[in-house]
């Protein structure tokens, strides 16, 4: 048994262990692929060139490099080097660094007299896509920015935002065959360094192979894997991570992902819009409100039906117990079975919606919404006042703006119906204790996920369900425990001139 | 996972949260019933033994917290060890573990009684009470932190609650207090032992002392929060006697809830479906807090691993409630438990105070 075992490990990912031990075999290796190219310059052969083709420019490399190589005798590499108009050039004999440069966009040049050196020339192919607005956390107002899939281009747009030397960026790369480089964004002084610590740790001991997206660092990393709440924030706004930082948070930016992670973070960010900091703050307040009201109606409306349906009629006012005995008198159903239903054909059309090409989603759409919403009420399979309640409730669990917390919205719905079923009012509130007692023990990197409600941060308050205006926000929130916990001196702003009385 | 054994910061709550947990742990199901209870001893004068209780637990507070910070700030059974030695000690502390015990049951099994009559009359008191100890045991295993989150939230459903009340104050006749002071003194101390049940739960701070962060802080607030609970209960009597008459209240089981029958909102027909349900937080939360304070003065007392101190509890729960069908055999237990609270607090924490007091001055000579 322990034998066996023992056969498991080295078997695992062993072929990343064989190691070229010379350059020779590094480069007949690296030829079996048909997009690496490999031809010799000049009559005697003096200068070899390789590199892939599929991640070099070609174009740049045909205009600015073969010119020199073809004619002129070299004596070394050294002065091969000073003749090429390119600064990303270096001259090494370590395999490791000559297999990680081809492999991301060099060209590798040898001359037949000096085998041991070889002169490597960065000759990247740059395939982005522009930067686009956002089109998950749109905003009316405000500046309409995205992040795209490329690392670099994503921390260009954080520094054109920040402009400090302060903002630090450590480079890691994880994930054993994909090799994706992330990278840890903090702000010296002001981000915390037991969470800075706690984040790089984290990341630089991820075991996967494969790390595609920000999202796989983020189920990999949070506090707790199993949880249904996302343990970081996502966000594909520059705007959003910048402010993110300078309030004392770390940045997680993944090579391949238009999504930026943020971290630590609580669950009333989750309900704040980044367009809340661009409107008055009363309006926003409202908005936020608007927001948590949607949430709560969202996950409870349906349990609260089928409770009082099934066990507390009594509960209803007269005059509305009227007009839902109206509609409900010809349904065969229990309230469990009809809201179950309806539960059910409202996600199999998200579902069908959210998998079909946008044309198609929008007809699916109407189809669904409209066509079987009506005809199951005139088929009398379920009471019309239900279907407006299972509508608005989903259409509530889409106000918020980060989508991952929508998801979770939507299926936490579930057990709330099965206890409502159980226990009435009484198997409904056993649920959102569950729930509260899940939420309280959450952490997010360290940091209970419940702040500043519980435990209590009164000044943190003042920008979470309700957002107060910019100079009553004088401090950054507590629970980042940035080292530097002022935002501004509320004393020293002058007063404005010009104000008529 | 929480660290139960050492009280380091991340474990640690803010003194000003003791306010809560004293509130919370204190406002259980007697708030709904005390009014009869007081009322059959000092009749409508009873108002009176609620602020007498109320001085008497604020007084025995401070005693409390003198008796911990005296000790180092340490919990009941290092206190107890220090006083008695460890056999004599442990033993006293094993009782108060069967106490705490016995109060998170008999919390829960009566709030069941109360969801028996007047919502679900034929309830699965086992599947039930299953559910509802696996939902104490989450809280609780999540350490005092997650508890005391609970209590901090319970507070305000209950304050919601309670300021439906005022619908005594528009509906209720001021001429049902009169004549004032129509009992005996005597009399209005006898009513002050019923009235120590809704009072109980300050005996707990000896348990969570460690796990406050700057406990010496705390001592105001656990007062201030006593004085709230003193208040709330005061208003409450008041408003049940400006509504119901004397006769008439000594008829009715749970006077709030009758009471809560007459609340007209215009969506909601039977207000009193709501208010069991909502108050139903308060009573996990007080049970919560005792079944934490169970496990842990056996775990430092035993040293065996939290997590399987907790579930042995929830299991003899379930066993417990199994067995004892008959709600008489709760309330013959709760009334026991209430005269043992109300002895805990004006006898023996007083005696234990003194000997402390007497050991301490021994030690300095």
């Amino acid at each position: 048994m322990s034998g066996n075992k023992q056969n498991l490990h080295t078997t695992k990912n062993q072929f990343l262990n064989e190691k070229h031990t010379t350059l020779h075999s590094l480069l007949t290796y690296m030829n079996k692929s048909t997009d690496f190219r490999n031809f010799p310059f000049q009559k005697d052969k003096a200068i070899h060139v390789y590199y892939y083709e599929s991640l070099v420019d070609e174009k740049k490399i045909q205009a600015n490099i073969f010119p020199y190589l073809e004619n002129k005798k070299y004596r070394g590499l050294e002065r091969l080097s000073l003749d090429i108009p390119s600064d990303n050039i270096l001259i090494t004999k370590d395999l490791k660094i000559i297999e990680e440069k081809l492999l991301s966009g060099y060209i590798l040049i040898q001359l037949t007299y000096e085998k041991e050196n070889v002169l490597l020339i960065a000759a990247f192919l740059e395939h982005n896509r522009d930067i686009t607005a956002p089109e998950i956390e749109y905003s009316v107002v405000g500046p309409k920015v995205s992040f795209i899939e490329d690392i670099v281009t994503n921390i260009h747009l954080l520094r054109r935002r920040i402009k400090l030397p302060h903002l630090q960026i450590k480079e890691v790369v994880v994930g054993k065959i994909t090799k994706t480089r992330v990278a840890i964004v903090s702000i010296d002084g002001i981000t915390d360094m037991e969470n800075l610590n706690t984040v790089t740790q984290r990341i630089s001991d991820i075991e996967f192979d494969q790390i595609i997206d920000s999202s796989f660092i983020a189920q990999i990393i949070s506090d707790n894997t199993s949880s249904p709440f996302p343990g970081l924030i996502d966000s594909e706004r520059p705007d959003r991570v910048a402010s993110a930082l300078v309030e004392g948070k770390v940045a997680i930016i993944c090579d391949g992902s238009p999504h930026v992670l943020i971290g630590p973070t609580t669950l009333p960010e989750f309900f704040a819009a980044y367009e809340d900091y661009f409107l008055p703050w009363h309006i926003a307040t409202a908005f936020r409100l608007i927001r948590l009201f949607a949430v709560l109606f969202s996950v409870l409306i349906t349990p609260l039906y089928v409770a009082v349906l099934t066990f507390h009629y009594q509960i209803i006012p007269i005059d509305l117990l009227g007009t839902i005995t109206t509609s409900r008198k010809d349904i065969p159903f229990p309230p469990i079975l009809e809201a179950l239903i309806l539960e059910l054909t409202i996600e199999l059309l998200r579902e069908a919606g959210a998998r079909l090409p946008v044309k198609i989603g929008q007809t699916i759409g109407i189809v669904g919404g409209i066509v079987i919403g009506t005809a199951a009420v005139e088929a009398g399979l379920t009471s019309n006042v239900l279907l407006i309640l299972v509508a608005l409730a989903a259409l509530a669990s889409f106000t918020t703006p980060i989508y991952r917390i929508a998801n979770t919205i939507r299926l936490i719905r579930f057990p709330f119906i099965i206890f409502a079923q159980f226990w009435g009012l009484i198997g409904v509130l056993i649920a959102f204790l569950f729930t509260l007692g899940h939420l309280l023990r959450l952490t997010s990197i360290g940091r209970p996920y419940t702040q500043p409600l519980y435990p209590p941060r009164w000044q943190d308050l003042k920008d979470s369900f309700i957002r107060l205006p910019f100079n009553k926000q004088t401090n950054r929130p507590i629970f980042t425990r940035a080292e530097d916990s002022g935002r501004m001196n509320a004393n020293r702003a002058n007063k404005k001139r010009g104000k008529r009385k | 996972m929480p660290n139960h054994a050492n009280s380091d910061i991340t474990q640690q709550v803010s003194p000003f949260l003791i306010f809560f947990i004293i509130h919370a742990s204190q406002v259980g199901e007697g708030v709904l019933s005390f009014e009869r209870f007081i009322a059959e001893k000092a009749g409508y004068d009873s108002w009176i033994s609620i602020l007498l209780t109320g001085i008497i637990f604020s007084i025995a507070i401070f005693l409390i917290c003198k008796l911990s910070i005296r000790n180092n700030g340490e919990d009941l059974i290092a206190i107890h060890q220090s006083l008695f030695g460890k056999y004599i000690g442990g033993f006293f502390s094993l009782f108060f573990i069967a106490y705490f015990f016995l109060i998170t049951m008999t919390v829960i099994r009566s709030y069941i009684e109360i969801i028996q009559v007047w919502i679900f009359p034929d309830l699965s008191v086992f599947l039930f009470s299953l559910i509802i100890f696996i939902l104490l045991l989450y809280y609780v295993l999540g350490g005092l932190r997650i508890v005391v989150g609970l209590l901090f939230f319970s507070i305000f459903t209950t304050t919601f609650l309670f300021s439906f009340k005022y619908v005594a104050f528009t509906n209720g006749y001021f001429s049902n207090l009169l004549p004032i002071m129509d009992h005996s003194f005597t009399e209005i101390l006898q009513a002050v032992e019923p009235m120590t049940y809704s009072f109980l739960g300050p005996e707990l701070i000896l348990v969570y002392a460690p796990f406050i962060h700057q406990f010496q802080k705390g001592i105001k607030w656990a007062i201030i929060g006593n004085l709230f609970t003193m208040l709330v209960y005061f208003l409450s009597a008041f408003a049940i006697f400006l509504y119901f008459n004397e006769q008439q209240l000594l008829q009715l089981s749970w006077p709030t809830l009758h009471m809560w029958k007459v609340i007209d909102l215009p969506f909601i027909e039977r207000f009193e479906y709501v208010g069991i349900t909502l108050h139903f937080i308060a009573i996990i939360s007080t049970a919560a807090i005792y079944y934490w304070a169970c496990t842990q003065s056996l775990f430092r007392l035993t040293g065996l691993s939290f997590k399987k101190i907790a579930t042995a509890i929830l299991i003899i729960s379930i066993g417990f409630s199994f067995f004892i069908h008959d709600f008489l055999v709760v309330e013959f237990i709760m009334q026991k438990i209430s005269k043992v609270g109300f002895y805990i607090i004006v006898a023996y924490f007083p005696i234990l105070f003194l000997w402390q007091s007497i050991l301490l001055g021994v030690k300095k000579k």
